[in-house]
């Protein structure tokens, strides 16, 4: 016998979370046949679709397959009854954000925008106290525009290590809580009307050396590659991921002649090597996510409506890159009554993206990849389908 | 009980539209009780779907015999004249006194006259797709509907036909009874009341993408299945798939192949299921060593017709799996691989198989040909919903049924028909 254990409160939680279709599941299962991301054994999304109508919320959670869904939404294109299967399993990450957050009760802010005010409130109190000690915030220069004139750059540099230090911290513990998690689900067979417990065989590979060929895809978006439908988003993504990248390599090039070559006062040339690659990341990220909110925006019956979360991070990150190239063009034009101002809301946006990584759809980066090991570690994933192109 | 202009007065009680199966119910019904009846159909022949047919389920018995029956209380019956190839272009007036114009498309053969013996088609050089059998063979440009039509006369598809450019067939017949110079002409009937019972055509394959309609020769569509086991049928009632005339020895059903589905058509079209099991004795019968697979969502089988689900299934060659087809990819020899998830399993299934048959759904001819009457509510789907004096729906004009309901339902509009005529 097997027992279910519905959890209404959990399918009304998805309903709100972004799977308000999710009732109208037939379970015909069109939408695992036409899913490029299925592997023929126990299939996505149609499994899914029922376990979050029967609201079990254990299997559904300890689920890697809600990740190796990209949302190409082939699946609800198809879909004889409207119910979003891609629309639900987004709504189902959505609440792993929540369930595996470190304190769950900041991972909570993130379930509905009612919580909004108090997400956007905590970066700007911490960010009030900081510039309350004395010493961090200075009489900024008017005739040349150096940030670190206006704000110490010693502090940015504590504050950001701190907060990374948080961040590092409650990942790795929500990263161990979930893979706990999904490896107790290795021992289940999916299949509720079998009625028998199986288990998933293990490949022989190793946890390094499947990350590794994750990472591999994950660099290289051979998952993405699949859709079919909507394959804007390879390209999308791809670009918001690399310029997301090329930005960090700045950063790090920015904080190297900082401290390797002792400048006291940066304020990079635009030639100079480190911000034409922030500036080429810039545009990237910019290209990417503009293309996004509008394939969104313009054709949500295709693309999918995006959940409160999606809109959080892209926004987000949206503005951390406008307000940085604002930065950088009132800089340039000599402009220093708005260049100042406006770093202070660059440093709002930019601690808001980072303190809440773990919590937020940019959490998605960590349990994609280790949804992906797994996956890779049971023989779970299907072969690419889409040639890679030889050199 | 005939098919020409009619004679005298065109004066009737009650008009029906459609002489397919429940038309022909309603018309029979209103006559037999005393009235004067007109039943107007749009093809050369009446019967409608129903003569398509092979067998009826769950009896198995031939559609034709009771078809002969009603033929002949037509034949018969004075109170009851009918049109073929007429259309209603206009109705008029109200309740009571109703006046409908009717156009009378040419056939190009005098009724009267043709004792259908089949001259002028062989020396016709021009052929047509013949829709009776769903394009899977070819007539001459003059023919005779099928071998069983009603009324038994010959037509012409003016589509085709090079009339007096050719005109052999003229020359050809010994009773003179082709005019190429037929014209369409309009007639006023007066009725007191109408019944619309319009049917329905088979939904369009073609826009069935993954299932490769059109694409791949093997897959064809239930109604076309009828037609290959009918005896009359473009292979006399073989079972063969259309690429390589081979007997197939395994046979795909997809069942809700575009009902069901708000991309296609929203509702489910009540017959499929049994039609496909019924298809599935077919073959079952014909090739002994065959195997059919029926991809269903939900086995619809309602009523007393459970009892044929459960006979159906007995047969282990009849192997039911629960998941739809949403993918048909074409493999050698033109065989072909339906992919479906088996829901009870958790398993993607990808089946070979050697012709695939989509149970396509029933779509109202009132979806794309709209009569001229404006009580005639429709709904989005295109079937007829309304309540309005003195016109009344049968068949599946209102919503997908099968053939012993439509029965009943052109039974009712006769009924209610009599109310508003006076005898």
């Amino acid at each position: 016998m097997i027992r279910v254990e519905p959890d209404v409160r959990f399918v009304k939680d998805l309903l709100k979370m972004g799977g308000a279709s999710l009732k109208k599941c037939f379970q015909c299962a069109t939408c695992s046949v036409v899913c490029p991301q299925s592997p023929d054994d126990n299939p996505f999304p149609r499994k899914e679709m029922i376990w979050s109508q029967w609201g079990l919320k254990d299997r559904l959670l300890n689920d890697p397959d809600i990740w190796l869904c990209h949302q190409c939404n082939d699946c609800s294109i198809n879909c004889p009854r409207g119910a979003k299967p891609g629309e639900v399993l987004n709504a189902v990450r959505n609440y792993v954000f929540y369930e595996y957050s470190t304190p769950k009760f900041i991972g909570k802010l993130f379930t509905s925008p009612l919580y909004l005010p108090i997400v956007l409130a905590i970066p700007l109190i911490l960010i009030f106290a900081v510039l309350q000690i004395p010493g961090v915030l200075k009489t900024p220069n008017m005739e040349h525009v150096i940030f670190g004139s206006f704000i110490n750059d010693l502090a940015i540099e504590v504050a950001g290590l701190t907060m990374g230090a948080y961040v590092i911290i409650v990942a790795l513990i929500s990263f161990y809580k979930y893979w706990k998690a999904i490896g107790m689900s290795q021992d289940l067979v999916f299949e509720v009307e079998r009625g028998i417990e199986g288990k998933t065989e293990q490949k022989v590979g190793g946890f390094l050396s499947e990350l590794l060929q994750a990472l591999l895809e994950i660099i290289k978006h051979s998952r993405f590659r699949e859709c079919t439908q909507n394959n804007y988003r390879y390209w999308a993504h791809l670009g918001a991921f690399y310029g997301f990248i090329l930005l960090a390599i700045s950063t790090a090039g920015a904080i190297v002649y900082m401290y390797g070559f002792g400048i006291e006062e940066l304020a990079l040339e635009i030639y100079d090597p480190v911000k034409i690659l922030g500036n080429i990341g810039f545009l990237f990220v910019f290209v990417g996510v503009s293309w996004i909110i509008y394939a969104r925006l313009s054709r949500s019956d295709v693309t999918g409506s995006p959940s409160y979360q999606d809109w959080f991070f892209i926004t987000d990150l949206y503005l951390v890159v406008i307000t940085g190239i604002l930065m950088e063009t009132s800089r340039f034009a000599g402009a220093a009554s708005i260049a100042y101002p406006i770093y202070l809301v660059h440093l709002y946006f930019v601690f808001m993206l980072l303190v809440y990584a773990p919590y937020s759809k940019f959490a998605h980066l960590m349990y994609r990849g280790l949804a992906y090991v797994w996956a890779k570690k049971t023989g779970r994933m299907p072969e690419l389908q889409v040639q890679e192109v030889q050199q | 009980m005939r098919d020409s202009i009619p004679s005298g007065s065109l004066n009737g009680n009650i008009l029906v539209i459609g002489g397919g199966i429940a038309g022909l119910s309603a018309a029979l019904e209103a006559s037999e009780a005393g009235y004067d009846v007109f039943v107007v159909e749009k093809k050369p022949y009446l019967g409608g779907r129903v003569a398509q047919l092979y067998r009826y389920f769950p009896k198995l018995c031939p559609p034709y015999c009771g078809l002969e029956i009603l033929f002949r209380r037509i034949r018969t019956n004075p109170k009851i004249r009918y049109l073929t190839m007429a259309e209603v272009v206009d109705v008029s007036g109200e309740p009571g006194a109703f006046d409908v114009d009717i156009r009378l498309n040419p056939r190009y053969v005098d009724l009267e006259k043709c004792t259908a013996c089949g001259e002028c088609a062989k020396v016709c050089p021009v052929e047509r797709d013949n829709d009776f059998n769903y394009g899977m063979d070819k007539t001459k440009a003059i023919y005779l509907p099928h071998d069983l039509a009603f009324p038994m006369k010959y037509v012409i598809d003016d589509s085709v036909c090079k009339k007096l450019e050719c005109a052999k067939c003229v020359e050809a017949c010994d009773y003179d009874a082709i005019n190429l110079n037929m014209e369409a002409k309009t007639i006023r009937i007066k009725a007191e009341s109408i019944v619309v019972a319009t049917g329905w055509k088979p939904y369009d394959a073609a826009k069935l993408d993954n299932l490769g309609f059109g694409v791949y020769e093997n897959v064809i569509t239930n109604v076309m299945m009828e037609r290959l086991a009918a005896f009359n049928g473009p292979t006399k009632g073989k079972i063969v798939r259309p690429s390589d005339g081979k007997e197939p020895k395994t046979v795909a059903f997809v069942q809700c192949a575009g009902s069901r589905d708000e991309n296609h058509l929203p509702y489910c079209s009540a017959i499929c299921c049994l039609a496909s099991m019924k298809q599935a004795t077919y073959l079952r019968e014909q090739i002994p060593d065959s195997k059919a697979y029926i991809f269903y969502i939900d086995i619809r089988a309602p009523g007393r017709l459970e009892d044929f689900y459960t006979k159906v299934s007995q047969d282990e060659n009849i192997v039911f799996v629960k998941g739809k087809v949403a993918k048909v990819e074409e493999a050698e020899n033109g065989n072909l691989v339906v992919i479906a998830e088996n829901t009870l399993t958790g398993e993607k299934t990808r089946t070979e198989v050697e012709m695939v048959v989509l149970a396509t759904g029933m779509q109202p001819e009132l979806f794309e040909v709209k009569l001229p009457i404006e009580e005639l509510k429709l709904d989005d789907y295109g079937f007829a919903n309304f309540e309005s004096p003195g016109i009344y729906a049968a068949g599946v004009a209102m919503g997908p049924a099968d053939v012993a309901s439509v029965v009943e339902q052109g039974t009712a509009a006769a009924l209610k028909g009599i109310q508003i005529a006076k005898r």
